[in-house]
């Protein structure tokens, strides 16, 4: 299995798959989630919430992995030789909640023998945590290590023992109400093939273990269940988010794949529901020369009407068109910038130079486009 | 009559930048500005982005000064401010605080609020009065008291010895050569400027009392009668010396040292003197 080489703390060049993506580019959209938290909190229902990163699947797929290597991404890239020191007025140091996984560290064992109750306690857990991700105002993003979907398919998993149908298929329904699945801004959903599971499971240990993962009728019959579940979470989720459509789900098989590829495909998938999402609620964030110059009136209050005209032809001929079409986030960042250079008080002094007025601009809208 | 007026407000304005300038830094480090903006009515002053350096606002019993600077170091310019009386602010940052400092000369602080002393009716008188503030700020970063000390001593054409000075004084080199042009060099020959490579050449800043210095000085802007070694000196060290001997208007070759050392790298400047040599 091929692994990343390393350059300045940042892993390059992946090598076994060609459209595993970069990590340079990945630090490169860093400052996505931010825009979309901020745009966010428009949001007329759950303004405060998490992004919402729902992981499902089977056994040694390289779940944990993967949580924790997008939880280091999102709270550590601000450091990366990519950001530091960028004087720039949003933290890239984001917060991100990783609660502990519901079925093996948190469910209580003695449930163990009932697989009903056991993956009940577990999606209940798991439901727990995304509702209360809907609501947290103050981490960034939230990953979940099998939520509410996840024990549906697993529920479905031991249908014929310990239920009867119309209590399992009532169970799965619940986990499975469009209610909890259009929660989270993407699903991620990791299978492996039932030897490399296998192997990854003996890899790891000193004597045979004989669990869930070993059991290669088991694992063939979960698989089943995640591939045909998945297409229907993907229909419900793909009519609820016409603008993000496939991307907030993701199914990857990661039997080929090593630890950080996986992560990466996985990064990368949060960064274009991000940039999706973003891009929608960005649509009416433009700004029109007058907007621009009554926000910043208090300097042209003070300019002489020879420089008035200067800085407004700059406005309307280069800043604006300019500002207009840099990426969303960008844009959100320089508008933010702007915002703070306003004025809150009358200028008592006699005049403001245009000159200074337009170098100001051109040099904060430069910092933006090389951010 | 408008030009007798103008030189009215600029003797006074550098009068009372000199009187401050003294009384709250002459002997210290470097002039405490927090000590003279409480003397003259700032009740509040704010670090943020700004589209220009610095602006003063009127407030009941007093002014606001708003100063230019990055969000991220707002709050630590604030707390050198008032409490180190922004002694480690950035000289250009602390040029713009001074230049806003004379300007509350502009008004009369008994009213409340406080009523502009004259109107810049023109541009012509507006121009003066910014040029005035320019020279007032200058006078209230370096007093004649420093600047005298300093000119007092055997070596000041070594630009590590005067660039120290100026930091010490939180001041930027161009303040200096500004206060350079008002003060009196005993019995010190020659000349200081400031050469920045840009774009469009180099560009330089400078002042000098010898006539040939100005001339070598002048020179620096890229013609091609300056010294061969020095232009040399300039492009490949940091910093360095050289002697030369330049022809005076009568034909004599007057001997001269050109030192010069490098203060910044991005832009590339250089502080460079001129000290003439008496001839044997």
């Amino acid at each position: 299995m091929m692994r990343y080489a390393y350059k300045d703390g940042v892993a390059v060049s992946p090598r076994s798959l060609s459209d595993v993506p970069k990590v340079i580019d990945l630090l490169e959209r860093l400052p996505l989630l931010r825009t979309w938290r901020l745009l966010h909190a428009d949001d007329p229902e759950y303004p405060h919430r998490s992004f919402i990163v729902e992981f499902a699947g089977m056994p040694k797929a390289g779940k944990s992995s993967a949580i924790e290597n997008v939880r280091h991404f999102f709270s550590h890239s601000h450091g990366t030789r990519r950001w530091k020191n960028k004087e720039e007025w949003i933290s890239l140091r984001y917060e991100v909640h990783t609660p502990a996984e519901g079925v093996s560290l948190r469910t209580p064992a003695i449930l163990r023998d009932n697989r009903i109750d056991f993956n009940a306690w577990a999606g209940a857990y798991g439901l727990q945590e995304l509702i209360r991700a809907g609501h947290d105002g103050f981490n960034d993003m939230a990953v979940l290590d099998r939520g509410p979907w996840d024990a549906g398919c697993w529920l479905r998993l031991w249908s014929s023992t310990d239920a009867t149908d119309d209590e399992l298929d009532s169970l799965v329904s619940f986990f499975h109400l469009k209610k909890w699945m259009t929660r989270a801004d993407l699903h991620v959903v990791l299978l492996v093939d039932p030897d490399h599971a296998a192997t990854r499971e003996r890899e790891h240990r000193l004597i045979e273990h004989g669990g869930f993962s070993s059991n290669e009728a088991k694992m063939s019959a979960l698989r089943a269940i995640y591939e045909d579940k998945f297409q229907a979470l993907r229909a419900v989720k793909n009519a609820a988010c016409p603008e993000v459509k496939d991307r907030s789900t993701l199914m990857l098989d990661t039997s080929e794949h090593s630890s950080t590829e996986a992560a990466a495909v996985i990064i990368d998938a949060i960064l274009n529901v991000l940039e999706a999402k973003v891009e929608v609620r960005a649509k009416n964030l433009k700004r029109s020369p007058t907007e621009l110059k009554n926000r910043l009136d208090n300097y042209w209050r003070r300019m002489k009407p020879e420089a008035r005209r200067a800085a407004n032809d700059f406005l309307k001929e280069s800043f604006v068109p300019t500002l207009n079409s840099l990426e969303p986030w960008r844009r959100l960042v320089l508008i933010n910038r702007l915002e703070q250079l306003a004025m809150p008080e009358a200028i008592a002094e006699a005049r403001v130079p245009a000159d200074e007025v337009i170098n100001t601009l051109r040099t904060e809208l430069q910092e933006v486009q090389t951010l | 009559m408008a030009e007798k007026a103008s030189r009215t407000w600029e003797k006074d304005i550098v009068s009372r930048a000199e009187s401050l300038g003294s009384r709250h830094g002459g002997s210290k480090p470097a002039v405490a500005l927090s000590e003279i903006a409480s003397l003259r009515q700032i009740r509040d002053v704010l670090f943020k982005p700004l589209l220009v350096g610095g602006v003063l606002v009127l407030r009941d019993h007093g002014f606001a000064l708003y100063v230019k600077s990055r969000r991220s170091e707002a709050s630590s310019f604030l707390d050198d401010f008032w409490g180190n009386g922004g002694r480690n602010l950035h000289p250009r940052t602390r040029f713009t605080i001074a230049h806003e400092l004379v300007h509350t000369f502009l008004y009369d602080v008994n009213t409340s609020p406080p009523q502009p002393k004259l109107k810049a009716s023109s541009d012509s008188v507006f121009r003066k009065l910014e040029r005035a503030c320019n020279k007032g700020a200058a006078r209230l970063l370096l007093p004649d008291i420093r600047m005298n000390r300093y000119m007092a001593m055997e070596s000041i054409f070594e630009p590590e010895i005067l660039h120290q000075f100026t930091k010490e004084s939180a001041v930027s080199p161009e303040v200096f050569i500004l206060r350079c042009r008002t003060v009196a060099w005993g019995s010190h020959h020659g000349g200081f400027g400031i050469v920045e490579t840009g774009s469009d050449g180099p560009t330089v800043t400078y002042s000098a009392t010898d006539p040939l210095a100005r001339g070598l000085l002048t020179c620096l802007n890229g013609d091609e009668s300056l010294p061969p070694s020095t232009t040399a000196g300039l492009m490949s060290r940091s910093s360095g010396s050289s002697d030369e001997k330049v022809p005076s208007s009568t034909g004599e070759q007057v001997p001269f040292t050109s030192r010069w050392t490098r203060i910044s790298s991005s832009p590339q400047r250089w502080l460079v003197t001129f000290q003439m040599n008496e001839t044997a």
